[in-house]
């Protein structure tokens, strides 16, 4: 299903195409950027935006890129996105835009991007598609798993303070509160958990795969699942090292610690790609 | 063919217009610096001193102590449905603390996407190695549980 791509204005030309696909391109980053806009803020208001990447996941900046990529290598001429006619669809994502809510940006770049992929084939097709899970992990990031976080978190806790015993048998676990008595205590929060970043993660990992040229719902969740693997095991035992001591809960938590996460988390998901790819997970 | 590229810039503009208005309602909701004093100051009348101030990613919020405390109590402002929040009422309920306006620490709030939107919903709990593991707690000698 395709559009019909004339227009008075512009008379389909190939310029006219062109500009058409920049506005909708500039149209989508603005909208992920207004979406990340209240975490950047929350990031530079408490000073943890040197080590959180502005507050914007590593797995989303992966699959933004990599959607941009894919939208930007599109064949260009009667595509969806270089479609010549500026409809209603352009116009309403456009004031979205002004709402003071990022839900408000992300829901709208759900339904722009749902909308268009409706009408797109192919590359582009899967590009849009990625764009709407972008979009659906972060609303689900902010509202859906501060729902049920409560209930993961504890068990999180209770794997970390089991693998923190090892070491220090003395190790005790209340709830989602993991650590020593008398010498450190590490609240296990939602955002530091699979609840939070799994979605994402996943995304992440789609989008490689989008990227080396692998399609299908099974090498994403091949891939998926071996990467969702490797992230609860390298967060369990991140959690387990920041609640031994401040010591361990700085070096963790900091900028090493944090940096050496994503880019073992990040690795991980092109090496399970990849390997999806090839058949040999 | 001019009409395009002006789309463009009115795209920009609308981003940039819609930045500011998230900003501006952000703004209005996170916590000024008299909001710490304010707390700050709730806490020194009830016999706690301040020992240093701190905002790191897991709580945020200040570390104080009292004479009658030997260890230092980590306060963080939490909505009241916060994990951590729920935990405390079960664990420890009397460390539950006063309601208060403001946020001291970005922690409990990193995965939110949404400005703070009602102030009288964020509460100050207290958390340290004595709060939240020792009912003979320290902090509920000076917070109460507001009714």
């Amino acid at each position: 299903m395709r559009f019909a791509f004339t227009s008075s204005s512009s008379g389909g030309s190939a310029f006219g195409e062109i500009d058409a696909r920049a506005l909708r391109m500039v149209l989508i980053a603005a909208l992920c950027l207004n979406g990340f806009a209240v975490r950047v803020f929350e990031a530079v208001a408490t000073g943890s935006a040197p080590t959180s990447l502005l507050g914007i996941s590593p797995f989303e900046i992966v699959a933004v890129a990599i959607a941009a990529l894919v939208l930007l290598e599109a064949p260009q001429g009667p595509n969806v996105l270089g479609a010549p006619r500026i409809d209603a669809v352009d116009g309403l994502a456009g004031l979205c835009l002004l709402a003071p809510s990022s839900t408000v940006s992300w829901i709208a770049l759900l339904g722009y991007a749902g909308w268009r992929a409706l009408s797109a084939a192919g590359a582009e097709r899967r590009a849009f598609a990625l764009l709407m899970a972008v979009a659906a992990s972060a609303l689900w990031a902010s509202h859906g798993a501060p729902l049920i976080g409560s209930w993961i978190t504890p068990l999180e806790a209770l794997a970390a303070g089991a693998l923190l015993s090892l070491v220090e048998p003395q190790a005790t676990v209340h709830g989602n509160v993991v650590g020593i008595p008398d010498r450190f205590l590490l609240v296990v929060m939602t955002a530091c958990s699979v609840v939070d970043a799994g979605p994402r993660l996943m995304v992440a990992t789609a989008a490689v795969l989008l990227f080396i040229g692998a399609t299908g719902v099974r090498p994403v969740l091949q891939a998926g699942a071996v990467a969702l693997a490797v992230f609860i095991a390298i967060n369990i035992t991140r959690l387990a090292v920041m609640a031994h001591s401040q010591e361990a809960y700085d070096l963790a938590h900091g900028p090493l610690g944090a940096s050496l996460f994503d880019g073992i988390i990040v690795a991980a998901v092109f090496v399970a790609a990849a390997a999806a790819k090839r058949g040999r997970t | 063919m001019k009409r395009t590229p002006l789309a463009v810039v009115m795209v920009l503009c609308l981003a940039a217009m819609g930045l500011v208005t998230k900003a501006e309602r952000y703004s209005a909701g996170i916590g000024e610096p008299d909001h710490l004093q304010t707390i700050i100051a709730a806490l020194s009348e009830r016999g706690w001193r301040v020992a240093t101030e701190r905002t790191d990613g897991a709580l945020g919020g200040v570390v104080i102590s009292h004479a009658a405390c030997p260890q230092p109590v980590r306060v963080a402002v939490l909505s009241p449905t916060h994990e951590l929040g729920a935990l405390l009422q079960v664990v420890a309920p009397d460390t539950v603390l006063i309601p208060q306006a403001g946020i001291l620490g970005g922690g409990p709030r990193a995965a939110s996407t949404e400005p703070t939107r009602s102030r009288e919903r964020e509460m100050i709990v207290a958390i340290g190695p004595a709060a939240a593991m020792d009912e003979t707690l320290c902090a509920d000698r000076i917070l109460r549980r507001p009714n």
